[in-house]
């Protein structure tokens, strides 16, 4: 017999098998066994349970939280998390807050920070539009509220003085930034010429050099090309100088009229429109850089607001709130489309 | 295997959320297997059907109350506890002897469960041989055959149950297969 053989033999081994009616009755047996001690931790189930609960608990809090709290990065994490979010919360809160609720003085907070943060000149004002658009909704509100009319009349009296100022400060702004523009646009058409000035001289250069090359020797060419050079320069550049006066003289012409023609048809509509439709022109005015324009109807607006408020409070509560939510969307659909350019 | 491997590890993962149809699926998998590796050891039908049911009992406590199993495989969890639970089987048989003032019962120690398994199997001649010698080879090299070649199990699968590196398994059911060789081939000469 050799090693297979063995192994053959072994193999007659699993033959051996547990008898089959025992199988079948100690399966029974094991079971019942089984459910018989699961049954009995059941009865002190809410011991074991809630223990077992806790301990699941407190191993994971204590892994998982505590003991990486002494960890600086997830310390200083949390923190941060719980400053920004509780800012952003509270924040959220006083979005319909309304002058003499707890959390309106949130809201001006909030609007100080996001103002703070905010460098262009032109999103600061489009920020003072904005801000200016929550004051009317305020007054809207405040309008709507069961409130008695003195302290109402208090409120709003408060309201439109703050979006007159906001009204000011996109003016301010507004000035600025025209003149900024109106100053960087001269120095560009200034810049142009100069560019193409240099490039003329330059593709004037090679062209003489060539031909020089071409056909006389090196010294001569370089007198002559010399030559014609300071005739060239001489030329161009009394040609490029009148035609920058030309159309420096044109594009003052132009800006002229246009700023004329604008002013002119926003005072005419001014008469008819009510603040918050002119908030929202104002804020297309900015978007197409139109700040002449933007300028009058600034002006406008205010006036219009204080009529506005004068016969809301004649006209009744309802009224004056329905023309305030409508425009109030329409200034914030024009914000969003500013925001997408 | 895998397949197999994988029934296992579903197995084990219901039975460790208190699973008792999955008990009941372990049971009728592994119970052929324990058995003949219980009986193997102690050689009696009676001793190692209670045996058998009480690895299971004791298989299912043990998940129930331990949080981290030592072992990756329900099966490597049955035959350790099956190891185990024979061991205390013979200690305890051994104190009842030790306490008991008439001594005749004295084949504690090894089991001679020739008569049983001769009863199970329609034994030819060689096979009787064979069996004979597996007896008499020492417990450890007769444990590593039989999980080996019996219960067809992998080295890795019994070098887990025993504790031991897989090239120590190798070398061990080797070296068993050789002394079951020689003590048959031995016997044969004669």
């Amino acid at each position: 017999m050799n090693e297979k053989d063995i192994l053959k033999k072994l193999n007659s081994y699993k033959a051996i098998k547990a008898d089959k009616t025992w199988k079948k009755e100690n399966r029974q047996v094991l079971f019942n066994q089984i459910m018989n001690s699961s049954s009995g931790n059941e009865a002190d189930f809410s011991f074991a349970k809630i223990a077992n609960a806790f301990k699941i608990y407190s191993d994971t809090f204590y892994n998982g939280i505590v003991k990486r709290m002494g960890q600086p990065v997830l310390l200083t994490s949390m923190i941060v998390l719980v400053v920004l979010g509780g800012g952003v919360m509270s924040i959220d809160a006083s979005r319909d807050a309304t002058p003499g609720d707890s959390l309106y003085i949130a809201k001006k907070i909030s609007e100080k920070t996001k103002f703070a943060l905010t460098f262009s000149e032109k999103k600061k004002a489009q920020l003072n539009v904005s801000f200016a658009e929550n004051r009317a909704k305020e007054i809207a509100q405040v309008m709507a509220d069961e409130k008695p009319e003195t302290e109402k009349q208090e409120i709003v009296e408060r309201l439109t003085g703050d979006f007159k100022k906001e009204i000011s400060n996109v003016k301010n702004r507004i000035e600025k930034i025209a003149k900024e523009v109106k100053e960087t646009e001269e120095n560009v058409e200034v810049i142009e010429t100069e560019e193409s000035l240099e490039e003329n001289i330059f593709t004037a250069n090679l062209g003489k050099g060539d031909e020089g090359l071409s056909i006389e020797s090196e010294v001569e060419v370089v007198e002559l090309a010399e030559e014609d050079l300071a005739e060239e320069l001489a030329q161009e550049e009394e040609t490029e100088v009148e035609l920058e006066d030309e159309e420096l003289v044109e594009l003052a012409e132009e800006t002229d009229t246009e700023g004329a023609s604008s002013s002119d048809a926003v005072e005419e509509e001014a008469v008819e429109t009510n603040s918050q439709e002119m908030l929202s022109e104002v804020r297309e005015l900015i978007e197409s850089d139109d700040f002449d324009a933007t300028l009058e109807k600034l002006d406008a607006v205010s006036v219009s607001l204080d009529k506005e408020i004068e016969s809301g409070e004649v006209k009744g509560v309802e009224e004056s709130l329905e023309d305030e939510t409508i425009s109030s969307e329409v200034v914030e659909e024009a914000a969003t489309s500013t925001e997408e350019n | 295997m895998s397949l197999f491997n994988i029934k296992d590890q579903s197995l084990l993962s219901r039975l460790k959320n208190d699973n008792k149809e999955a008990f009941i699926e372990a049971y009728d998998l592994y119970v052929d297997q324990i058995y003949r590796f219980v009986f193997f050891k102690v050689g009696s039908k009676e001793e190692a059907e209670d045996i058998t049911s009480a690895v299971f009992l004791k298989t299912w406590n043990h998940i129930q109350e331990t949080d981290k199993l030592v072992e990756k495989t329900l099966k490597a969890l049955l035959y350790r506890i099956a190891r185990n639970t024979i061991i205390d089987h013979y200690r305890k048989k051994k104190e009842l002897s030790d306490i008991s003032i008439d001594a005749e019962d004295s084949d504690f120690d090894l089991p001679d469960g020739s008569q049983d398994i001769e009863a199970k199997i329609q034994l030819d001649s060689e096979i009787e041989i064979v069996h004979a010698k597996l007896l008499e080879l020492k417990d450890e090299y007769r444990e590593i055959i039989m999980m080996r070649y019996i219960n067809e199990m992998s080295i890795e699968e019994v070098a887990t149950i025993l504790e031991k590196s897989k090239g120590n398994i190798r070398v061990l059911t080797h070296r068993a297969l050789k002394a079951l060789n020689e003590l048959v081939g031995v016997d044969e000469k004669k």
